[in-house]
């Protein structure tokens, strides 16, 4: 067993040379997460700010005129800019000068005042279907509270909903975003440098040497995990170290289980790169082949959109995504001080993915050397 | 020079067979160029959705009441909610925390009584903040449901009265409201982004790692001329997979068409032009398949996939970032794209973004054919 | 035209960064002028790291020189016209996964000649290089010799007045080496000019002028004659003894008044240091040839020491008569394609036996099926008594393998790879870093052990590949073209250590091209077209040779072969 460590050790200070040493490499695996966290971090927001609304109002009178004021008082409304007609309008919105706009009929203050409903036209960019939700979610509220202003007699009593958000009262979505870029960053780097860990040696020619070694095809796999897990544990600290630093999102969970949490899920990446390593017979193939994995873990992970959302046949699958563990775990840890019976619970199908990406690894290391 | 040799059309014409062969020998490239756009359409078909649907909420009835089990089934039967009922907050407290619940309703107590006295009481909502766009999503379905159901409640026969000021909102171009209308195109930036940046970036390293550049660079032919020939045969490819994405999203999603043939084929023109030529400066730059792909990731691929405007919008980012966007190629490719899908050629729209894209394309060449000398080590 | 000189080089030199920050340049050349008339050759021979390839680079344009000046066919070879120059750069460019045809025809084209408009220039190119049959296959399943032809061809492919041909013939077969020499001639245009460098200096000795190159600096030039007269009066030869030959050359080799010594058919070589014979035998004044004269004036006056390498390994004297190597009819086919065909023979503790063949011949694969990287299609191999295909990662242990194509981490240091190698072997702590300090200093790999192994010249790979393969001292070595690309002084070395450590009681099978080698060896067996046609002692081999008193093992060599080509036709 002894002998085995020797050799383990022996290739994984290798490996740990063979990436480390190139200082691109190193600035690519180090500098470049830091960056794209920041830059990243801060880009990916699902909320929509600096809002350009248009308008083609007909109305003179006071409804169209208290409709315009609190439009333009909301908070992520930008400017609301006048259109002479609907033709206008749907051109600025094909130019995407604005995202919608409200068309107020002539009559709007008179039927008001004569007590019958109100309704305003608003015509949404339907090509981007989140934006334009939400916007019509903003406006809707507005025209609500304006009517009840303008005719308080007529609102029914309604229940009102108390809203607390819990872990992060404000809903800063920095607070959903930056935590979640852990797990998509990690991901990346540890993904692309264990993919190229046999096919690398395939390609140069050095697998036939290796071959004729006393070392077995586990210890080669077991050695070269290395450098990936130690790019992905450094990211991983890294980053729950600078999150607090440069941002406002607190870290309320333990700093031992996030380690903990980063070193499973290093390992469960790593081991499915090494499956696509054992398979191709060159890097192109590798990291292509890594390319086509990276993507759908990336998209079930629930960053881009929840896993309750997805089609019934796939949340089964969202489910052996390692990414989808660890976002939960990252946002549990940095937000909801997770304990640790449940970040374990997380742990283990990504522990049981590595078990068995391992293992596959093995087979295919095998069965591609002979 | 280049053009008084007559032979300089052959040897591109070489260079662009070797690659085709090399294309052909290699399944990796064919995965790349055909699976990658099948997988990505599936997953944008039936993984990312936008809209909230199903969203697990505990509902904690403290109430009992006649009212409170309506609300209850009201919610139950709302596509938007997966309901949970639980005896007290502190049962469902641990859903929020590992996510299995992103919210938890709480029907206070006289809760039905109030609403007959028309002095309702309010309903408790906890999400899970984390979540921001479910917790914001959540708030608003609840509040349009309890909404429409006091209304019906109040209206003669179950019907709602009408509001006093409502906007009726239409959606252009999209009146489904499928977001599939809009990952399409995305998904397309990112294939061709891929297949841009990420394959080029590695067959120019290829060539130095093996030493066959010294041969290349031996023979007569003109960098200019070989880096077009060894960008040819990709940029075919690039025009295949988004041949298959939109296929599939024709024929498979229903996704309309409504732009010409002609103007896609520009906009995905001006777009690889960017991309290839990003793709092959990185790989002439670092000479090295492992650096170039890292680089390739981190420059082409997530850009591409966070910073084009395609699944965040652009206009909510940080003024820095919005400037940065600025540099990133498929910033200019997502609006065309989504426009000749579902408004059709809006050439006011196509233009700029064309000229923007070959502009990019223009420089990363010049650079491309400065950064291979002659000269080798 | 005949006056205007090809290449002119007045004073050029070139120096390179350190490998790391901090440590001093490399002069890679210094002061070289020399000038080249059309339909010369001109063969650039050279220690390892010598500065041969930087010197070609900059005759192709692809380095610039830092001083002095290059001229080709008369302007500055910043201006150059590319089609003058056809450039075969070592190891030659070619893509592995094209077929020979792709390959030719991608060469042929970006060189200006239309494949479809020259039918016979192609012909010619195919029947030269007897690429004919196997235009369709992949270049990387191409045997040595015949890579080396395509490559050669795709460099000449427009008969360019200037040939520059980087190691053509390294790890190519006596037979092979010959024709692409004649190849090189025959597709030169009637007044090309060759530039051709190599580690082997009979193949020099081809050339119309010489040149050494040793630390950038040149030490002689002229016809390769004259390189020969150096070592004149100092070159001796002795009959053979029939016993203990290995020992014999040994014991001369570590004398203070020998240079070098080799075998030669019968007889046992000597340069030395002064007019007068070694003691002992009976010398007689001997002819020297153009790698005597290299050995004479590269010799920096020191005797070769004991080698160090074999002194770590423990003696081995038990089990002297079990096998240490066993191959029993060992069988590889490639579908319809018989790579090796009945492979039997055994090696004994102690002994050197070598396998001898052409390129392409079912060297490598027997090699590689006893190796256990390939498994036999039928036959059995051991090793140590263990077949390594199905054994434990454990009996991997005894064996040292040294792969014909350098197959350590370019992108590691020297040391770092030999610490890897200890590592995988089990050896740790202070007795790996004995290990490797001990290779180190044996082979004098000290001014490289920071470098990048990928860079080094070949001759330097090639002792760190042997170093490797002798770390942990074990029972039985292989070694796949061991010297390949490696000057005559270090083949020496090679030698002796090779020796040495099989009289440690290591059991050492080896491949070479080089017949002087071959006589080192106790056993040898020739393998041609995948069959075993001639085994015995290198005695037993040079009497299929009639009707000569004295052959060499060369002459035998190419006998036996024909031999079975004329039967095999006569079958046919």
């Amino acid at each position: 067993m002894t002998g085995a460590l020797t050799r383990i050790a022996a290739m994984a200070l290798k490996e740990l040379r063979v990436v480390l040493l190139d200082r691109r490499v190193l600035t690519t695996l180090v500098a470049s997460p830091i960056i794209q966290l920041i830059l990243f971090g801060f880009a990916t927001t699902l909320e929509v700010r600096n809002i350009d609304i248009g308008v083609v109002n007909r109305d003179a009178g006071i409804a169209s005129e208290r409709l315009l004021s609190a439009t333009a008082a909301v908070r992520n409304v930008r400017a609301v800019t006048a259109y002479p007609n609907e033709r206008a309008l749907a051109v600025a919105i094909e130019r995407r000068e604005v995202i919608a706009g409200l068309i107020i009929p002539a009559d709007l203050s008179a039927r008001i005042a004569r007590g019958e409903p109100g309704q305003v036209g608003l015509l949404l960019d339907g090509r981007r279907v989140n934006a334009a939700q939400i916007v019509a979610g903003y406006l809707g509220e507005v025209a609500l509270q304006t009517g009840t202003q303008l005719r308080p007699e007529a609102a029914v009593a309604t229940p009102q909903i108390a809203a607390r958000h819990w872990f992060n009262p404000n809903l800063e979505y920095r607070w959903f975003t930056l935590p979640g870029m852990i797990t998509l960053i990690t991901t990346v780097i540890v993904l692309s440098v264990s993919v190229q860990a046999i096919a690398r040696e395939r390609e140069a020619g050095t697998w036939d040497q290796l071959m004729a070694m006393p070392i077995r095809s586990w210890e080669i796999l077991a050695g070269k995990c290395a450098p990936a897990l130690s790019v992905g544990l450094f990211n991983g600290a890294l980053y729950v170290l600078m999150i607090p630093l440069v941002s406002d999102v607190p870290f309320n969970g333990s700093l031992g289980m996030m380690l903990l949490a980063v070193a499973c899920f290093s390992l469960s990446v790593t081991a499915i790169g090494l499956c696509v390593s054992s398979l191709a017979q060159n890097q192109q193939q590798a990291f292509l082949g890594g390319f086509l994995v990276i993507v759908p873990m990336m998209l079930l992970s629930g960053y881009a959109s929840p896993v309750d959302s997805m089609a019934s046949w796939l949340q089964p699958v969202a489910l052996i995504d390692p990414l989808s563990h660890m976002l939960i775990i990252c946002h549990g840890l940095f937000l909801k001080a997770m304990p640790a019976d449940l970040v374990v619970r997380q742990m283990l199908p990504m522990l049981a993915v590595a078990v068995m990406a391992f293992g596959l690894a093995n087979l295919l290391l095998k069965w591609r050397s002979e | 020079m280049i053009a008084r040799d007559p032979f300089a059309r052959r040897r591109a014409a070489a260079i662009r067979a070797k690659e085709w062969a090399q294309v052909w020998l290699d399944p990796s490239t064919f995965g790349l160029v055909v699976l990658m756009p099948l997988i990505l359409m599936i997953l944008f078909g039936n993984a990312v959705s936008l809209d909230v649907r199903h969203s697990r909420l505990g509902v904690v009835d403290r109430d009992h009441s006649q009212a409170s089990r309506e609300l209850v089934g009201i919610l139950r039967n709302n596509e938007s909610f997966a309901v949970v009922e639980g005896p007290s907050l502190g049962a469902l407290e641990r859903g929020l925390v590992d996510g299995t619940l992103r919210g938890v309703a709480v029907i206070p107590e006289g809760f039905g009584e109030s609403l007959l006295r028309e002095q309702t009481q309010d309903l408790q909502l906890i999400t899970d903040g984390a979540q921001v766009n479910t917790a914001t999503f959540l708030t608003g379905h609840l509040r349009d449901a309890v909404r429409a159901w006091v209304a019906a409640r109040a209206g003669e026969g179950g019907v709602a009265a009408p509001a006093v000021l409502e906007v009726v909102a239409r959606y252009t171009y999209n009146p489904g409201l499928q977001s599939r209308f809009m990952l399409v195109p995305g998904a397309i930036g990112i294939v061709m982004a891929m297949i841009g940046s990420l394959l080029t970036a590695l067959i120019m390293a290829r060539e130095y790692e093996r030493g066959t550049m010294e041969g290349l660079l031996s023979t007569p032919i003109a960098i200019p001329s070989l880096v077009l020939s060894k960008l040819l045969p990709y940029y075919v490819l690039g025009l295949a997979s988004t041949g298959i994405c939109v296929a599939v999203a024709v024929l498979g999603y229903g996704l309309p068409f409504r732009g010409s043939l002609l103007a896609l084929f520009l906009i995905a023109s001006a777009f690889l032009a960017a991309v290839l030529g990003q793709g092959l400066l990185i790989s002439a730059g670092t000479k090295n398949q492992f650096v170039s792909t890292q680089f390739a990731l981190l420059s082409g691929f997530l850009p591409s996939l966070l910073l084009s405007g395609f699944l965040f919008e652009i206009d909510s980012m940080p003024r820095a970032i919005q400037w940065l966007t600025y540099i990133v190629p498929a910033r200019y490719l997502i609006p065309p794209l989504q426009s000749v899908f579902l408004v059709g050629d809006v050439w006011s729209l196509f233009l700029p973004n064309i000229v923007v894209l070959l502009g990019f394309g223009a420089f990363f060449f010049l650079r491309v054919t400065r950064a291979i000398k002659r000269t080798i080590a | 035209m005949a006056e205007e000189p090809l290449l002119r080089l007045v004073d050029v030199a070139k120096r390179f960064k350190g490998a790391r920050r901090g440590a001093p340049p490399v002069q890679a050349l210094d002061g070289i002028s020399l000038t080249l008339d059309p339909g010369r050759s001109l063969g650039l021979v050279g220690p390892d790291a010598g500065g041969k390839t930087t010197l070609m680079r900059i005759l192709a344009g692809l380095v610039e020189a830092d001083r002095g000046s290059v001229e080709v066919m008369g302007r500055p070879v910043a201006e150059l016209d590319r089609n003058q120059v056809g450039y075969m750069p070592q190891g030659g460019a070619l893509y592995g996964e094209l077929t020979v045809r792709q390959n030719l025809e991608l060469y042929a084209r970006l060189r200006g000649v239309e494949p479809e408009d020259n039918p016979d220039r192609m012909a010619t190119l195919y029947r030269a290089t007897g690429l004919a049959d196997f235009r369709d296959r992949p270049a990387n399943r191409l045997s040595g010799g015949m890579r080396q032809k395509l490559a050669l061809a795709c460099a000449v492919v427009a008969a360019p007045p200037l040939m520059l041909l980087d190691e053509p013939s390294v790890g190519v077969d006596p037979v092979s080496r010959r024709e692409i020499w004649d190849l090189a001639q025959e597709l030169a245009g009637p007044h090309s000019a060759i530039v051709w460098t190599t580690s082997i200096l009979d193949d020099a000795s081809r050339c119309d002028d010489l040149i050494l190159l040793h630390q950038g600096r040149i030490l002689y030039e002229g016809a390769p004659s004259g390189l020969a007269k150096v070592a004149a009066d100092r070159t001796f030869a002795a009959p053979l003894p029939s016993e203990g030959r290995r020992e014999a050359l040994q014991d001369l080799l570590e004398r203070a008044e020998v240079v070098s010594a080799s075998m030669s058919g019968r007889s046992l070589r000597a340069i030395c240091r002064s007019a007068s014979p070694p003691p002992g035998r009976t010398w007689l004044p001997a002819e020297p040839n153009a790698e005597d004269g290299f050995s004479a004036l590269l010799d920096d006056g020191r005797p070769l020491p004991p080698s160090v390498l074999a002194e770590a390994f423990p003696p081995r004297t038990a089990d002297r008569d079990r096998p240490a190597i066993a191959a029993l009819q060992l069988t590889k086919r490639y579908g319809a394609f018989t790579a090796a065909q009945d492979i039997t023979f055994t090696v004994f503790p102690g002994e050197i036996f070598g396998l001898l063949g052409p390129n392409g011949a079912g060297k490598s694969t027997t090699f590689r099926m006893l190796c256990g990287l390939v498994t036999p299609s039928g036959g059995l191999g051991t090793v140590a008594g263990r077949e390594l295909t199905r054994a434990a990662v454990g009996a991997r242990a005894a064996l040292g393998y040294m792969p014909q194509k350098f197959s350590l981490y370019g992108d590691l240091s020297v040391i770092a790879n030999l610490r890897f190698v200890a590592g995988t072997y089990g050896l740790k702590g202070a007795g790996a870093r004995a290990a490797v300090d001990r290779v180190v200093a044996a082979l004098d790999l000290e001014p490289f052990t920071a470098h990048m192994a990928g860079l080094l010249p070949l001759g330097i790979k090639q002792r760190l590949a042997l170093g490797a393969a002798v770390l942990h001292t074990p029972p039985v070595l292989f070694l796949d073209e061991p010297t390949s690309g490696v000057d005559p002084l270090v083949r020496r070395e090679f030698w002796h250590h090779i020796n040495a450590i099989a009289a440690r009681g290591t059991a050492v099978l080896v491949t070479t091209h080089f017949m002087d080698e071959a006589e080192n060896c106790d056993r040898l067996l020739l393998i041609n077209r995948s069959q075993a046609i001639a085994s015995g002692t290198p005695d037993d081999l040079k009497r299929a040779v009639l009707g000569n008193p004295d052959p060499t093992l060369e002459q035998a060599f190419v006998t036996l072969i024909e031999a079975q080509a004329r039967s095999e036709s006569a079958a046919a």
